[in-house]
């Protein structure tokens, strides 16, 4: 992630002044959509999958160009303020995303025709069976919570850049991010009460 | 593992398909297009290359144009229904019809040795060479710069690929009175690999391929060439992308002829747009500038000599030896890797990295052809084949002359927007 070195500060700096510089160039855009498509596609794909996610990667980019004149630099990277309107996307369609979770809960762990090791299965199973623990308890979460927590974990986003995708303070990030762990991990030691999945930190 | 582990390993997702990346792109396009057309009637439009296929063009670097009040001008573009990648599609369509001062600030301190080794003798004396040789050939003044090239672009047709070929003449004025012209046909296609030869006849060898399967109305690329068509511009001197920004006939007259002023002036115009450039940025920006100079603006024997010398200290640059132009002309060719996701180079585009050849003729100094290869096709562009020939313009003719171009009546504006069919 290296949210903190200097090559990630320049890449923020030139993606804002590439922003800026749309507000009359609008051309320049096109920059930013080849930048973090993918990046912003994935994200959004891990919340919805298949067509919603799509559409919410692609409608990012259409409201973030309309809304070029409003971004202001002060308040956080381009990037953040990307995560950001794709969160508000996604939130516009929680029940749609928590049907994603619970289903994907409820799918195989692996396809029927995946050979699995005989020695690996048990570990396997065990992480598979976790996993899909945790996305159900995904579905669980509160909204605010949920969308802190997955900013960090599957946008790749800084506790800072969190903040500023979501327009609140560093430190509220950071009790949300500490509730929803709280959450999942309740839902994970429901499966695993022996307690044998290493704590964090 | 820990939960934050586990939910980082969960649900895990596969990149977008070119499919998918190309339809946002296109619904960003619209929305921008949108726009553009709401604003466009004031302001000269440029057909570059409206008639390729709906494939990238060489992606070049466009910092941003200042003129001397520092105030920002607009950039305008057209045509660029047709082109998808955007950046490159703006890089390639736009155009000023205002002039730009060359940079006289210096610029920051950017050393752009630190990009790596300069080329090895053999390649220096080669190029050295080749400036040694750009003679005299032409008074490099005139009332029009007529230049004759032909372009290719690889285009994906069913499940195999032709080569698409695209001829231009333009008439470049150099009176504020006067219009470009251009005519523009479409050159012919065919498949472009044995590969594709073969998939082309499983297919029933086809003599034309529908440009949009699911728009019938946009029509058809064919085997055979089409019919010439021409496009007018508004009165205005002919401007060139040279480096960060775009200078007349005029202006390119007066760039340094020394090598080694023209690198400075250079990275000056490439900082000024884009002023935190790497110095392997402004290397790969150098040698798109290069390409610039010598391949897509009227130049002097002296600055094509300069360009040789400059670049025979460019850091990057590979020798490949003699080879033959896409137009079956001897040369030799110096190449460099670009848009490769490395350090020090940011904002790569997603299609991977390409191998660009500049192709000159040693003997005489001329330049004959520049093309890219796809070396780890990626993306929008995974359907490439690794190594094949992706896109190339090959210069057929340049002069200067006082001659009236073309008659005009029933051609096309540059201004005007196509609206897409479908």
């Amino acid at each position: 992630m290296g949210g903190h070195t200097t090559r990630a500060v320049d890449v923020a700096d030139d993606d804002a002044a590439v922003l800026l510089r749309s507000r009359a160039e609008p051309e320049c855009f096109a920059d930013l959509f080849e930048r973090y498509f993918a990046g912003l596609h994935g994200y959004a794909s891990r919340r919805l999958d298949g067509a919603g996610g799509d559409d919410v990667a692609a409608e990012t980019f259409l409201i973030a160009f309309r809304q070029r004149d409003r971004f202001d630099p002060a308040r956080g990277s381009v990037r953040a303020w990307l995560y950001g309107i794709a969160t508000n996307l996604i939130r516009a369609r929680r029940r749609e995303e928590a049907q994603g979770y619970l289903a994907y809960a409820r799918a195989a762990a692996h396809p029927p025709d995946e050979p699995v090791h005989e020695e690996q299965t048990t570990d396997r199973v065990a992480a598979e069976a976790a996993r899909k623990r945790i996305v159900a308890a995904l579905a669980g979460l509160p909204e605010r919570d949920r969308d802190a927590l997955l900013l960090v974990v599957w946008g790749e986003l800084s506790h800072e850049e969190t903040a500023a995708a979501l327009g609140i303070p560093v430190g509220t990030v950071g009790s949300r991010l500490h509730r929803a762990r709280r959450r999942i991990r309740a839902a994970l030691d429901d499966v695993n009460p022996t307690g044998r999945t290493a704590r964090h930190g | 593992m820990d939960e934050i582990d586990l939910l980082a390993t969960a649900r895990p997702v596969t990149p977008p398909s070119a499919e998918t990346t190309a339809a946002a792109r296109e619904r960003l396009l619209d929305l921008m297009r949108a726009e553009q057309a709401a604003t466009a009637q004031r302001h000269h439009f440029r057909m570059f290359a409206p008639m390729f296929p709906p494939v990238p063009r060489r992606r070049l670097r466009m910092p941003t144009l200042t003129d001397p009040s520092g105030s920002r001008r607009r950039l305008r573009l057209v045509g660029w229904g047709l082109v998808p990648v955007l950046a490159a599609a703006v890089a390639a369509v736009l155009a000023l019809t205002a002039t730009w001062t060359p940079p006289d600030d210096p610029g920051r301190d950017v050393d752009i040795a630190d990009a790596g080794p300069r080329p090895p003798q053999e390649l220096r004396n080669l190029l050295l060479a080749a400036a040694e040789r750009s003679s005299a050939d032409d008074p490099a003044d005139g009332r029009y710069w007529v230049s004759e090239v032909e372009s290719g672009t690889l285009m994906e047709v069913d499940r195999y690929a032709i080569m698409g070929r695209t001829r231009e003449t333009s008439w470049h004025p150099n009176r504020s009175g006067d219009r470009a012209v251009h005519l523009q046909q479409w050159a012919g296609g065919a498949p472009a690999s044995a590969a594709d030869r073969a998939a082309w006849q499983r297919a029933g060898s086809p003599s034309s391929w529908p440009k949009d399967e699911a728009c019938p109305a946009a029509g058809s690329w064919t085997a055979g060439p089409g019919t010439v068509r021409t496009v007018v511009g508004e009165p205005a001197v002919a401007t060139y992308p040279i480096g960060g920004g775009y200078l007349t006939a005029a202006q390119i007259r007066e760039l340094p002829t020394d090598p080694g002023r023209l690198q400075v002036w250079m990275i000056d115009s490439l900082l000024r747009g884009s002023p935190e450039m790497t110095a392997s940025e402004l290397s790969e920006g150098i040698f798109s500038a290069m390409i610039n100079l010598l391949y897509q603006a009227p130049n002097t024997p002296a600055l094509r000599a300069a360009a040789y010398r400059l670049l025979a200290d460019l850091p990057g640059l590979r020798d490949l030896g003699p080879v033959t132009d896409p137009k079956g002309r001897a040369g030799n060719a110096v190449t460099m890797l670009t848009n490769e996701e490395t350090a020090g180079v940011r904002q790569a585009d997603t299609g991977g990295a390409r191998e660009v050849r500049l192709i000159f003729d040693p003997r005489s100094g001329q330049p004959l052809a520049w093309e890219t290869r796809m070396l780890r096709p990626a993306d929008y562009l995974s359907w490439v084949p690794a190594g094949a020939l992706f896109d190339y313009e090959a210069v057929l003719r340049t002069r200067w002359t006082d001659d009236v171009p073309p008659p005009t009546t029933g051609a096309l504006t540059e201004g005007a927007l196509e609206s897409p069919p479908c």
